[in-house]
């Protein structure tokens, strides 16, 4: 067929690291059953993880084929380098201060962020797809959860959930009453940091702060 | 219905193109002093005129007809009616003098002698190549296949004076020559550094235009008119905001770019979006619908931000209800047109769509200053000027354009809310393309057309601005959402029939529906782009919210949940039996129509 393209579901990659193996395994397991994604897997998808959209419960699949890289956005021009990996795909929107590393066959996800933490303006993620089959905009995770908290707290109680919280408020976002941006360091920590947050009953909604592939017309 | 009276369209543009005198700026100072009498006759009273520029000032009763200098007497209390003409082309007229407005007359009672300055400041060179604006064949194609705006400046003396309008995108060159008047100092925003400068950095010299979008889109909404450069935007003195929300296109920023300063922007043009031409699903963000709620219900004093979006590029793979930021119901999806009035190659169909505007590849616009733009000095086939770009388009050059016009509306009739800005564009928009087998007739109070590549539409900025003026708002909005229904029915594959269910509609109060969204999950078939889905109303009306297409990389999106939206039964009423088909188009892949249900958004007036 021509437009087929039908690989076996393969297991997560062996080289992940420990917390995204176990994120995949327990989110392979959840979306299972009906309604669950099915199509044919694309050949670099490694696995799922979930994370809330609002209340509702999205998968997204590891491209492991990419990394995406973050600089201070202000600093183009960065180094087109890094140890043990391809130089830079073409990336397939123009922002500044985002790139994409095409991950080697023999190079692991998760060491992409150890070649590239030579200079201290870089934050990698993994990249993700909205489908098993590769299909959708991609997705990356810059650091960084929105937080939804209950407008009906009094004062006093939001002010002590955003002390106590251990993440820095890095801003109140204008899209609700008591919506702040929190700090998180970028890749799966922010996605793991919101589903955390949101599973703890606390607040109303947790989403991590997705970097998405957004586009002139 | 929401008019106050039996509103009439403008006059047809095509009819007093030929008759009206080609105007431009008209700065008039009036100047009178004391000429005296006799007590014993009405005293004579002299009219000097003065005109700088290219043109010249004729009167009535005759007199005035000269060029630079000249002065006539006249009778006391005669009213002289002075007109001003152009000798380079079209354009409008400026009165300075509070008596004579924006039109391209003014007339003066002369209870004295009276001194009065016109002077020609501001041919804009580069108007007469805006087709979009007025179309005089200019670029081959059809004559009057434009937006008609040119009435409301010179009849209304309309041109989006205090209106804000924001340009989401990748930056906005606040000092552009042409931009910079109208640009609303300090209320931009720069994801980047947190300041208020969205002007785009340099790109690097291997990429000119890299982030020169925005500053194009800024420049169809509101390039100053009457300046002496440039051409114009639709709203040619509306404020502009820039938010280079492309920079760094995170989901806190989306929401953000969506809420910020709602009290003040009225008008937010994104001529952005999931990439084009995947055929796959664009989910938006949770932060990007919550900063649309918020933007509608606390915008403008509660009457909320007009969201104007560009309805996408990617036709013919992909359909605007793939993408869930066009087909969101707080939206007003804008597909393109040529100069001739026809589909644009790249403009995507979809039940979603509201109306239509020019964004054929040739618009005439602003561009990033110098060599840093779409337009470089290496450019074969463009403007001398590489300030100014002649090769802009999409549909999101069709989104600016509508934002402009909907600025227009909202200095003629601040009162409108979010909801009457989309009524008086569905209700006011020209039925373009009169052949195209795709246009359906219905409703008679209002009467509307619909077609799934255009919307109801070529927006018609001189018939919105009038209705506009007299509009009475919208009653409350009503929201009825029906329970899912779970038909977990197989989907013949490769059957044209496929499989349909029914879900009974009763008790809404919803009498006139104003968009509907259709939640829909076939999660289990293997090649959703062999999908059609077909949403059938009481009354026999249809939606296609999807087609049978083809995914990059043969890897499509599935639905679970997905939300399609649809503009297509405006001012039906919500009760009765809808139905929704689903079919496969294509053999190989199966699957099940596993659920859906509708939310009706409407009013229960009748």
């Amino acid at each position: 067929m021509w437009r087929r393209n039908k690989a076996s579901n393969r297991c997560p990659a062996p080289g992940l690291s420990a917390t995204l193996c176990a994120g995949l395994l327990f989110s392979m397991a959840a979306v299972a059953g009906p309604g669950g994604e099915n199509s044919g897997p694309h050949e670099t998808l490694k696995g799922s993880l979930y994370w809330y959209d609002g209340d509702l419960r999205r998968t997204v699949w590891v491209d492991a084929d990419l990394s995406a890289e973050f600089t201070s956005p202000t600093t183009d021009g960065h180094e087109d380098t890094a140890p043990g990996l391809d130089p830079p795909m073409p990336a397939p929107v123009r922002q500044a201060g985002i790139r994409f590393w095409k991950v080697g066959q023999a190079i692991r996800p998760d060491e992409v962020a150890v070649r590239l933490s030579v200079s201290s303006s870089r934050r990698s993620s993994p990249v993700f797809r909205d489908t098993l089959s590769g299909g959708g905009p991609i997705r990356a995770l810059p650091g960084g959860v929105i937080v939804y908290l209950d407008p009906s707290l009094p004062p006093a109680e939001i002010d002590a959930w955003l002390i106590r919280y251990p993440p820095n408020v890095v801003r109140r976002l204008p899209i609700g009453p008591h919506v702040y941006l929190i700090d998180t360091p970028p890749g799966l920590e922010s996605l793991e940091t919101a589903n955390r947050i949101y599973e703890s009953g606390e607040v109303i909604a947790a989403t991590p702060n997705w970097w998405m592939e957004r586009s002139r017309r | 219905m929401r008019e106050k009276s039996s509103t009439r369209l403008s006059p047809d543009p095509r009819r007093t193109r030929a008759s009206r005198p080609p105007l431009i700026l008209i700065v008039a100072a009036l100047a009178a002093c004391d000429g005296g009498g006799n007590g014993e006759s009405l005293p004579e009273r002299t009219l000097r005129v003065v005109v700088s520029g290219n043109g010249t000032v004729t009167s009535v009763p005759a007199g005035i007809d000269c060029e630079p200098d000249c002065t006539a007497s006249f009778a006391d209390g005669t009213v002289v009616t002075l007109t001003a003409t152009s000798a380079t082309g079209a354009g409008v007229a400026n009165w300075d003098a509070a008596s004579c407005g924006s039109s391209d007359t003014c007339r003066i009672t002369l209870k004295a002698d009276a001194f009065v300055t016109a002077a020609f400041a501001g041919q804009d060179p580069l108007f007469g190549l805006q087709w979009h604006l007025d179309n005089r064949g200019q670029s081959g194609g059809a004559v009057g296949e434009d937006v008609n705006v040119l009435p409301v400046w010179t009849k209304s003396g309309i041109r989006g004076e205090g209106v804000r309008t924001v340009v989401v995108d990748d930056g906005l060159e606040v000092a552009h020559e042409d931009l910079a008047i109208n640009v609303v100092e300090g209320a931009g925003w720069n994801y980047l550094d947190g300041g208020t400068d969205p002007t785009p950095p340099a790109p690097p010299l291997s990429d000119p235009g890299r982030s020169a979008h925005g500053t194009s889109v800024g420049g169809l909404i509101a390039a100053r008119d009457l300046n002496g450069r440039g051409g114009r935007g639709v709203a040619p003195r509306a404020g502009l905001v820039g938010y280079n929300l492309l920079q760094r296109s995170t989901s806190a920023n989306e929401g953000d770019a969506m809420a910020r300063d709602a009290p003040e922007n009225a008008v937010s043009n994104n001529s952005w979006g999931p990439t084009d031409g995947q055929g796959t699903l664009g989910h938006s963000s949770f932060e990007w619908r919550n900063g649309i709620r918020t933007g509608l219900t606390a915008g403008r004093g509660g009457r909320g931000i007009i969201y104007v979006w560009a309805a996408g590029n990617g036709a013919p793979r992909d359909n605007s209800n793939y993408d869930g930021y066009a087909n969101h119901r707080g939206v007003i999806a804008v597909a393109s047109v040529d100069h001739d009035g026809r589909q644009s190659f790249f403009s995507e169909r979809g039940a979603n769509l509201w109306v239509s505007a020019p964004g054929m590849l040739s618009l005439v616009t602003t561009d990033q200053t110098g060599d840093l733009g779409f337009n470089t000095s290496a450019s074969a086939r463009n403007l001398p000027d590489t300030n100014y770009t002649s090769d802009f388009g999409g549909t999101s050059g069709a989104a600016p354009i509508v934002s402009g016009t909907v600025a227009l509306m909202l200095e003629a009739n601040p009162a409108l809310g979010w909801r009457d800005v989309r009524l008086i564009l569905a209700q006011t928009a020209r039925r373009n393309d009169e052949t195209d087998p795709g246009w359906v007739d219905f409703g008679s109070d209002p009467p509307y057309h619909f077609n799934h590549r255009y919307g109801f539409g070529v927006v018609d900025a001189a018939a919105a601005v009038e209705v506009a003026g007299t509009w009475e708002n919208a009653g409350p909005q009503m929201t009825s959402t029906t329970v899912v229904s779970r038909p977990s029915r197989p989907i013949p594959d490769n059957n044209a029939i496929g499989v349909s269910d029914a879900i009974p509609v009763s008790g809404t109060g919803i009498r006139r529906i104003e968009f509907i969204e259709v939640t829909f999950s076939a999660g289990d078939h293997t090649h959703s782009g062999d999908l059609e889905v077909v949403l059938t109303s009481p009354t026999g009306a249809q939606s296609t919210l999807a087609e049978f297409h083809t995914c990059a990389n043969n890897a499509c999106s599935v639905y679970l949940d997905w939300v399609f939206g649809s503009a297509r039964h405006l001012g039906e009423d919500a009760d009765g039996v809808w139905r929704l088909t689903v079919s496969d188009r294509f053999p190989g892949d199966t699957g099940t129509f596993q659920s859906w249900r509708l939310a009706f958004h409407g009013t229960g007036l009748p």
